[in-house]
């Protein structure tokens, strides 16, 4: 029971501070019109309609001052503003610096080749549209309008020609020194750059709902780790004990190296495929037992006793899937080496294996 | 009085069970060569990959045993440990190198094959320790060495599995097959069925339930319920079984909580249509919650693990000390290794940073390294509960830490990137290599010797098809990769966008932290890797993840009918087959691609 509440809480833990996360980053805020805050520079994120359903103001219109008088006394009280405002501003060079280039730059006096054999792209298309350049023709021979409406770029055409166009420094470029000097020489003056991102913790309308979120995982937790403590305690003293309920493992321990040691004593008078059947008996009997009980031992004892105990463990499983292989490929002595090497760490898990 | 000490090299070569032969490394060598060269290549043509442990397991059966006529199981395993050790770096490069291309800058091929090289080299060592913790005593599944193992093992199973296996990879080749057949061969294939929601390589099982009568208006316009034609999934997922199941949960939570109600309640900008909130939602809120979660979650799971990691690392150091025959590669060497890495890493640092002071690049490259090993270890953590590893999520968050600290200079951040990224993918593939290696008793110490002495040819190769290739792309479409060439590099493009956003201060920095929280605590729960895999499943393909949980829930279902042995033995083997069977046309597929140049 106690564990079942602890998972519900996890879910709802995880599944209510996931979505209150995702709200910080909404792409509005909301802001109060009775208050008296410069909001010039703000844009509508929606259309803001009146009770029966008219337009007052379209989405993306610039909230003047004659705007947010005509939403007040049309009785809104709130409305929602574009987050950020602007995805770009412009900028003069000096402060430009360190920032990102939202929109293209043509180079006036530049040219730039492009080669024969280039696939036309819809950026290609509007650059040489944006040239002047009428058509284009294709390596098949076609000629390619860039008046067109629908230009299919899915076939991948590549230009029979080499054409030129202005040089462009293209979105996206981060403008470092270098870059600014470049648009200096060509004479540019102010560019368009992407606006940083701003994180203000008032925007963050589920913030409440996010502590309370991890409050409620926090909960969550400390009664699964409860539930898992009372399942450990219920199975060292008779409980339900998981993968090895029918055998103690101190038992299936010793069952398993006797065994070994069996099979190493007459391990000299098998040949290969008597091995591999008798390896392949171990390996899937009470080897695989024990490997399946691991999560009880180390719930019951600790990650300390868990590592002591499947280390050496193993480690002769390993040597035992040696001696299998070996056995396959017909290495017959590496195979029943491969078996009494598998002893020593046996005797060691065993050694290993906490006493209770 | 302890036994006298023997010298770990002595171990390494014996003659009477072939397991290092000279035979196993060529072959390993050069089929890496080639897998990874024909990877490298797709991969920035179509953007996916593939690991080549189970490819090179096959031939290895046919060239060791068929043609040489005296390959063993153990010197198939170091065989095919060679070969994914050489072929797996192409994961960590294709991600991160060709970032640079596309944003025009070009850096020293040398310096680049270096510091790739010094991350693969750190990855192999840094995750060696942590062997026996992950698989002698957690025994994570790590399905695809698992699946490499189930190969390996087919001699020595009888026919009844010999037949089970084939069926399985028979099964996966004929459906992955006409997944790509029109694309690469000109065959039809599903999408030209012309059935209404079957696509290329996808199933719009959503389409079909929105078009029911009744059930359509329940059905909410941005759920997507897409499955992947994808053998692969549904095999890693049987071989994962229950734990894999919690995989799923991410995966729902990101589809059919978050992207719904952020889509209702208007969290998108206008203009995101309903097709379009699941994409929009992916990039601007479950992914970085995601990755915060699998990183909170991965840190605390570490935190718990450090008892666990320090007594697998003492009983290392007490095999050294017994006298007994080693397990693993002595952690002196490790050290030497690690140390010579780093200095190499300093170097390219030193070498690409612009005006930076020697204390900058010594910061780089220890940040870079100290990332390698806490990354590393999630990676492998991740490959070994779900067969999925994160090189995305993780190679973001290494460019940004790194853009923090070069002030925002791209080309030492993708070169610590890369370096990282080929170290990670290295963690993971040795971890599945060494799985692969306990299940049929090959040695630890000598795998991982192999592993340490070849794992520098993966980047080199690598490294110069991606150049190759560029100043091939420079003479023929006057750019080397991207828009306007046939080699787009879409994961880098993606990582490009990634750089962007970072640059431009838009990096959603709180989603991460909120993630973080999250994921921490829930790794406290007790349930292993919990938030981890919650985390890792919030980004991944739903399409790949609906098969993957199928796959688990057909295990859960078969171990209650048949009992748990008898999923074992009879169940694992099918998976597997399932899971190389895909593997092994998407190479042929590859190199048909190559081919055709």
């Amino acid at each position: 029971m106690i564990g079942k509440l602890g998972n519900l809480l996890l879910v709802i833990g995880t599944v209510v501070g996931a979505l209150a996360a995702a709200d910080s980053v909404k792409a509005y805020r909301r802001i109060d019109l009775s208050a008296d805050a410069d909001l010039s520079g703000e844009f509508l994120f929606r259309d803001v309609l009146a009770d029966d359903e008219t337009l007052l103001v379209p989405a993306n219109e610039a909230l003047s001052t004659e705007r947010v008088a005509a939403l007040r006394a049309a009785g809104v009280k709130s409305v929602r503003v574009r987050r950020p405002a602007r995805p770009f501003e412009p900028a003069a060079l000096p402060e430009a610096r360190g920032r990102v280039l939202h929109s293209p730059v043509t180079l006036a006096g530049r040219t730039e080749r492009i080669r024969a054999g280039r696939i036309l792209t819809p950026d290609l298309a509007e650059r040489a549209r944006a040239a002047g350049v009428a058509s284009l023709t294709a390596r098949e021979g076609e000629a390619i309008d860039l008046a067109a409406e629908a230009i299919d770029f899915s076939r991948k055409a590549r230009l029979a020609e080499e054409i030129e166009l202005p040089e462009q420094v293209p979105a996206g470029t981060y403008l470092d020194e270098v870059r600014l000097n470049e648009l200096a020489a060509a004479g540019i003056e102010r560019v368009e750059v992407k606006v940083p991102g701003t994180w203000n913790l008032a925007d963050w309308t589920q913030r409440w709902s996010f502590l309370g979120a991890v409050l409620a995982t926090l909960a969550g937790v400390a009664l699964l780790r409860r539930a898992s403590r009372a399942d450990v305690q219920a199975t060292s003293t008779g409980g339900p004990a998981g993968a090895v309920a029918s055998e103690n493992p101190h038992t299936t321990l010793e069952r398993l190296l006797t065994q070994t040691e069996t099979l190493a004593e007459r391990v000299a008078s098998l040949d290969a495929a008597a091995l591999h059947e008798a390896v392949d008996d171990l390996l899937s009997g009470p080897l695989y037992t024990l490997i399946e009980g691991r999560e009880a031992l180390r719930a019951r004892h600790g990650v300390r006793a868990a590592v002591a105990f499947m280390a050496p463990l193993a480690g002769a499983e390993r040597q035992l899937n040696r001696a299998w292989s070996a056995a396959v490929d017909g290495a017959v002595e590496e195979s029943r080496d491969c078996v009494t090497r598998a002893l020593a760490p046996l005797r060691e898990a065993r050694d290993a294996y906490p006493a209770s | 009085m302890h036994p006298p000490r023997r010298s770990w090299t002595s171990g390494i070569f014996q003659r009477r069970y072939r397991e290092i032969t000279p035979e196993a490394i060529g072959f390993g060598i050069l089929i890496g060569v080639v897998m990874n060269a024909a990877i490298t290549y797709s991969g920035l043509k179509i953007g996916f990959t593939i690991g080549g442990s189970a490819i090179a397991a096959v031939l290895g059966w046919g060239v060791l045993r068929g043609i040489l006529r005296k390959g063993s199981i153990v010197e198939n395993n170091v065989a095919q440990t060679v070969a994914s050790s050489v072929n797996t770096s192409n994961s960590g490069v294709i991600f991160t190198v060709p970032v640079l291309f596309l944003l025009g800058v070009r850096i020293d091929f040398w310096w680049l094959t270096a510091a790739c090289t010094a991350g693969a080299i750190l990855g192999v060592a840094f995750i060696i320790p942590t062997r026996k913790q992950m698989i002698d005593c957690d025994r994570l599944r790590f399905p695809t060495g698992t699946a490499v193992a189930a190969v390996l093992r087919s001699p020595g199973e009888g026919v009844e599995k010999a037949l089970v296996l084939m069926g399985g990879i028979g099964l996966a080749m004929a459906v992955f097959f006409f997944t790509q057949s029109h694309a690469v061969l000109g065959i039809p294939g599903y999408a030209q069925l012309g059935i209404p929601g079957v696509g290329e390589d996808v199933l719009d099982v959503g389409m079909w339930i929105a078009s029911l009568p009744g059930v359509g208006g329940l059905w909410h316009d941005s759920f997507q319920f897409t499955w992947a034609i994808a053998p692969f999934a549904l095999g890693a997922g049987f071989i994962t079984g229950r734990p894999g199941l919690v995989v799923l949960a991410g995966g729902l939570l990101a589809a059919y909580v978050i992207t719904p109600v952020a889509f209702d309640n208007q969290w998108m900008p206008a203009g995101v249509e309903a097709d379009g909130a699941a994409g929009w939602a992916l990039l601007n809120m479950n992914r970085p919650l995601g990755i915060g979660l699998l990183m909170g979650g991965a840190l605390v799971g570490l935190l718990f693990a450090i008892p666990a990691i320090g007594a697998a690392l003492k009983s290392m150091r007490g095999a050294g000390e017994s006298g007994r025959e080693r397990d693993e590669l002595p952690l002196g060497v490790l050290a030497v290794a690690v140390v010579g890495a780093f200095c190499v890493l300093f170097g390219a640092a030193h070498a690409t940073v612009s005006g930076g002071s020697l204390g900058q690049a010594a910061l780089i490259a220890a940040v870079g390294t100290a990332w390698m090993w806490f990354a590393g270890i999630v990676i492998a953590q991740c490959a070994g509960m779900t067969d999925w590893s994160p090189i995305s999520g993780m190679a973001l968050l290494t460019v940004m830490v790194c853009l923090l600290l070069t002030d925002n200079q791209v080309v030492p951040a993708v070169l610590i990137g890369a370096a990282v990224c080929v170290a990670i993918t290295e963690c993971a593939d040795m971890m599945q290599d060494l799985k692969t290696g306990h299940m049929v008793g090959g040695s630890p110490l000598r795998q991982q010797f192999m592993e340490l002495c070849v794992v520098w040819i993966g980047p080199v190769v690598c490294l110069a098809t991606v150049y190759l290739l560029a100043e091939r792309n420079l003479g023929e479409y006057g750019v080397a990769f991207g828009p306007g060439t046939d080699s787009p590099a879409p994961q880098a493009a993606a990582l490009q966008g990634a750089i962007d956003t970072i640059r431009s201060d838009n990096a959603p920095t709180g989603l991460y932290a909120m993630g973080g929280v999250l994921g921490g605590l829930m790794s406290f729960s007790g349930i292993p890797g919990l938030g981890v895999l919650v985390g890792l499943s919030m980004y991944l393909p739903l399409r790949y993840l609906l098969p993957y949980g199928l796959g688990c829930a057909v295990q859960m279902l078969l171990s209650r009918l048949k009992g748990a042995n008898w999923t074992e033995r009879w169940g694992t083997p099918f998976a597997a087959g399932l899971l190389v069977g895909e593997g092994l046309l998407g190479i042929v597929f590859a190199a048909i691609q190559v081919l055709r140049g």
